[in-house]
């Protein structure tokens, strides 16, 4: 490099502008150049030697670096030549399913099976940002050692202790996931640090209590209420958590305020189930209680069409434990379902319904099996319910368009479909198909048909060389082929290899 | 069974279009019935013909045939296939008794081979002798005319590598595409190929990126002019150190021509396929495919082309060890060869191989080579107990002695990250392509294996 630098002025500005001068460059170099008399000869030779002579007289730096060298041993197993075939083909496909990469990463989980060190970075570099840490225990001890050098591998949620040193957003999104998984913990780790807690990060905490609400959170919401209620000039924001506590112990069925409640509103009920006069009681009803005042409804109703009568008394049963409404119905869930559907006021069944989530699995299997699923939304409680169940009440219904089939796979997409609903589900495509609105659809539903991929049964592959009786035409027959049996085919492929390993394997 | 694994597969395909449609046709499903035997691998698969497709593949060379209309070669149905036994490990099912269809292309390819032995028998041993010595007549004449082509292209260059110097490597951004295009032209004319290439490198030059251009530009200019200042002195040069300049020049030995001459050294041994470089440039493929010769310790590089996206039909398949006898192209530093019979593939290396034991042992071997051959850039080496490390923004290879050497630029990020991941950053045996300032990393060797890192 020390020659080179002398050539550059040279070589950059010309002969013309800048001769070379000989004196800086190696003694055996400017002897070969002693008879030279043209300059751009003596440049071109005093460089190409040069260049040979600092290429043949590089001198490699020496570092001294610390060993973070990999010393572990892998105690896990490694996956066998035939998954990691599968997990091959899977690096290898252009648009890969992901939910059939997320049954094979938790196949390979469960059974505690580890990929080929080969596979290590493609598998991170590919699906990564989609899984996250989920990829962490496939790829072994020497892959977690990996990720440490690289950024990009890294999942932030799990290196830091997000709660107790994490952003709000993330203290937040942490708590609302662990809610919902495990709802005990996540009273445990409340209960520890609430008095702690600002007044608006409480009050976001404990609106995740509205998911897996049971009366083992009675106590908590009872030591918090008890501890806000007693400051004199509360701000608004203690006297909006005050009012979402009242709602949580609407849904826990027998504490004092719900029964309260429940006691008061009974008698309310028939006046708005059975007659559409109104009283003047109502309104003096709503008057003397307060109850919308202590749970912070709004003041007016901000539906248009909705009374604030209808809207507060529905907004009472979103949160007030369903029992108390069956009770009122002797039991009779048929006849509530009957009662509430009779009535044009939409909005008392939707509440109802959203109260569902608080039932017994047995009591939402009566009330789905009685309604039509395209008035309500029955998503949230038809998830209580056993597959089996699910699959009964879905081929059931005569009402199952696209819509409905596809709320109900990408709302699990991880289920394994039995046999006689997957064919019911080929059906439903097929009728999608035929429907000259509906034609190039499934074309575009990709998620659809990943997600369909990984629930239905692998016994279709056979089926699926087969037209449904409705796909008669040449058209129908290659939208058929071109948006239903080719992706399921492949992605069933996949699933039938997945599980014929693993099914060997146990 | 003699088969293909699915990286091997992967490096026969055309284009990705073909390897995707190949590895849709991997499914077993999709075949109506697929056998092999020792020699070779066949099937047949309904397409949208009436008559399903007849596909075969000759294991021994690597050679296809189809009767699909596709004009890939070799096409998504042979690709297919290999996947699929690539995927059961060869383990399908197997049968001595060949299909008329096959056994029908198979001896008419053993046909071809005996069929020029025979031609040769036939002739009277006067006659060759008369054929050979009009051949050589009209061959030294037509060398001759070339060569005073060549000579009329090199003075031209030389004129114009002066201008350049003259006005300083400043302008060259100025000068654009067509003035070196327009000069690599004139030495295509003059039946300089080689030295055309050299010259269009200039265009690959980065300007915009930093100031390294300017080193590498010094480095075209200066290979140039070592090439024209040897052209002017041949005569004056060992035959063997003609040779290899007539090789950079352009002087191109057709394969056949090299196979029927006697001077050339041929070596028979177990050659590991180190790595494959694969370029495109104006609808040419160039293939360079790295080999270590296990007994002979001879490097190789088996230069393969193809024009127009076809596929290059070659036994020779990175990380595999091809038992071979190969014939290298004259030269005082022989390293670019060609195959002359290829005999089979192993698994597995017959022996245990070992190579230098720090960088300072490479980079003395490199020189040694770089003082008898002055153009050469890339010298295939192995050496023991390196390891990858991370340094001011740049990965290195570090030896048992602590010196360093950095992988290059060029080689991608998954590369590297992959080598960590199998080696755990601990020290293992690297076959690389050494570059005096840098190295390529082609291959992890471990007892008995050779990773490829592709």
């Amino acid at each position: 490099m020390m020659y080179w630098s002398h050539l550059k002025k040279t070589a950059l500005l010309g002969t013309t502008k800048m001769p070379l001068q000989l004196e800086p460059l190696p003694e055996p170099i400017r002897k070969a150049l002693a008879n030279e008399k043209n300059m751009e000869d003596i440049f071109l030779k005093a460089s190409s030697m040069t260049l040979l002579y600092e290429k043949a007289g590089t001198m490699h730096e020496k570092v001294t670096f610390p060993t973070q060298a990999f010393s572990e041993t892998e105690t896990s197993e490694y996956c066998s030549k035939n998954i990691h075939a599968i997990w091959k083909g899977f690096l290898n496909e252009e648009k890969v399913n992901p939910y059939l990469v997320e049954y094979l990463l938790l196949q390979c989980t469960q059974h505690q099976l580890i990929v080929q060190d080969t596979l290590i970075v493609p598998i991170l570099n590919k699906f990564f940002s989609k899984f996250r840490s989920k990829l962490y225990p496939i790829i072994g001890k020497k892959g977690l050692w990996l990720t440490q050098f690289n950024p990009d591998w890294k999942d932030r949620v799990l290196v830091d202790d997000v709660w107790t040193e994490g952003k709000p957003s993330a203290r937040k999104l942490y708590f609302s996931k662990l809610r919902k998984e495990k709802p005990q913990e996540a009273l445990a780790l409340l209960d520890a640090s609430w008095s702690s807690e600002t007044g608006k990060d409480l009050k976001d905490f404990l609106h995740e209590f509205f998911h897996q609400l049971s009366n083992q959170d009675l106590d908590f919401l009872d030591k918090v209420y008890e501890e806000l209620a007693q400051i004199k000039k509360p701000k608004d924001i203690t006297s909006d958590t005050l009012k979402i506590i009242l709602r949580l112990k609407l849904g826990i069925y027998g504490c004092d305020w719900a029964n309260k409640v429940a006691v008061l509103i009974k008698p309310l009920l028939p006046k708005y189930l059975e007659s559409n006069e109104k009283s003047k009681e109502v309104a003096e009803f709503w008057e003397e209680t307060k109850i919308r005042e202590n749970l912070g409804l709004e003041s007016v109703s901000p539906y248009r069409g909705i009374s604030d009568e209808l809207y507060w008394i529905s907004e009472i049963l979103t949160y007030l434990h369903p029992q108390y409404l069956i009770d009122y119905f002797d039991n009779d869930i048929q006849k509530l379902v009957q009662k509430f559907v009779e009535k044009p006021e939409s909005i008392l069944l939707n509440s109802f319904t959203k109260s569902l989530k608080l039932a017994t699995p047995e009591q939402i299997d009566i009330f789905l099996s009685n309604s039509d699923f395209s008035k309500y939304d029955w998503l949230d409680l038809v998830q209580f319910l056993s597959l089996e169940r699910q699959e009964a009440l879905l081929m059931k219904s005569d009402a199952i368009n696209l819509t409905i089939l596809k709320d109900f796979v990408l709302l699990n997409p991880h289920q394994a479909y039995s046999t006689k609903f997957s064919k019911f589900i080929l059906s439903v495509l097929a009728s999608v198909i035929i429907h000259p609105q509906n034609y190039y659809t499934l074309m575009y539903e990709y998620d659809l048909m990943n997600a369909l991929g990984r629930c239905l049964s692998t016994q279709l592959l056979k089926q699926l060389d087969n037209y449904p009786e409705p796909i008669q035409t040449d058209a129908h027959k290659n939208m058929w082929t071109r948006s239903v049996v080719a992706p399921l085919k492949s992605s069933l492929y996949y699933k039938e290899m997945i599980q014929s390993e693993f099914i060997q394997k146990l | 069974m003699n088969y293909l694994t699915d990286e091997q597969v992967v490096q026969l395909a055309p284009d990705a279009s073909s390897l995707k449609a190949g590895r849709d046709l991997s499914q077993e499903r999709k075949w109506l019935n697929f056998q092999s035997n020792e020699r070779v691998l066949w099937g047949e698969l309904q397409g949208s013909g009436k008559n399903p497709y007849q596909t075969q593949v000759d294991l021994n060379n690597t050679a296809f045939k189809c009767s699909c209309p596709s004009r890939k070669f070799p096409c998504k149905h042979g690709l297919g296939l290999l996947f699929l036994v690539a995927q059961k490990e060869g383990q399908i099912p197997s049968t001595i008794e060949e299909p008329l269809w096959v056994s029908d292309w198979m001896n008419k390819r053993s046909a071809k081979t005996h069929k020029v032995e025979e031609s040769t028998e036939a002739v009277s041993p006067e006659t060759i002798a008369a054929q050979a010595e009009k051949q050589a007549r009209a061959k030294a004449k037509r060398q001759e005319e070339r060569y005073l082509k060549v000579q009329n292209g090199m003075a031209e260059l030389e004129l114009w590598l002066k201008d350049l110097v003259q006005a300083g490597l400043l302008t060259i951004p100025q000068k654009g595409v067509p003035y070196f295009e327009r000069m690599a032209a004139r030495l295509v004319d003059s039946q300089a190929t080689g030295l055309a290439g050299l010259v269009k490198s200039f265009n690959k030059l980065d300007f915009v990126k930093n100031d390294d251009w300017q080193k590498k530009a010094l480095e075209i200019i200066s290979k140039i002019y070592l090439l024209i200042e040897s052209f002017n002195r041949l005569d004056q040069l060992p035959p063997l150190v003609q040779e290899e300049v007539k090789a950079r020049i352009g002087w191109n030995i057709q394969t056949k021509d090299l196979l029927d001459r006697e001077d050339i050294d041929t070596i028979k041994d177990h050659w590991l396929v180190l790595g494959r470089q694969t370029t495109i440039e104006e609808g040419l493929t160039m293939q360079k495919n790295w080999l270590w010769g296990l007994k002979s310790q001879k490097k190789a590089l088996v230069l393969n082309f193809s024009f127009g996206g076809m596929a290059i039909e070659t036994p020779i398949l990175p990380g595999t060890i091809a038992h071979a006898n190969l014939a290298f192209y004259p030269s005082h530093t022989p390293l670019r060869a060609t195959v002359k019979d290829y005999i089979s593939t192993v698994d597995y290396l017959p022996e245990a191989i070992s190579g230098s034991n720090s960088w300072d042992d490479v980079h003395a071997k490199a020189v040694d080579i770089l003082a008898q051959n002055p153009w050469i850039d890339t010298v295939p080496m192995l050496i023991e107990q390196v390891r990858v490390v991370f340094h001011q923004g740049k990965y290195y290879l570090q030896d048992a002695s602590e010196t360093i050497v950095m992988i290059d630029a060029a080689v991608n990020q998954e590369q590297i990250w992959k080598l960590l991941a199998v080696t755990g950053g601990n020290a293992v045996s690297l076959m690389v392509l050494y570059q005096f300032d840098s190295v390529i990393p082609l291959g992890i060797v471990q007892n008995y294996d050779y990773l490829l890192l592709d």
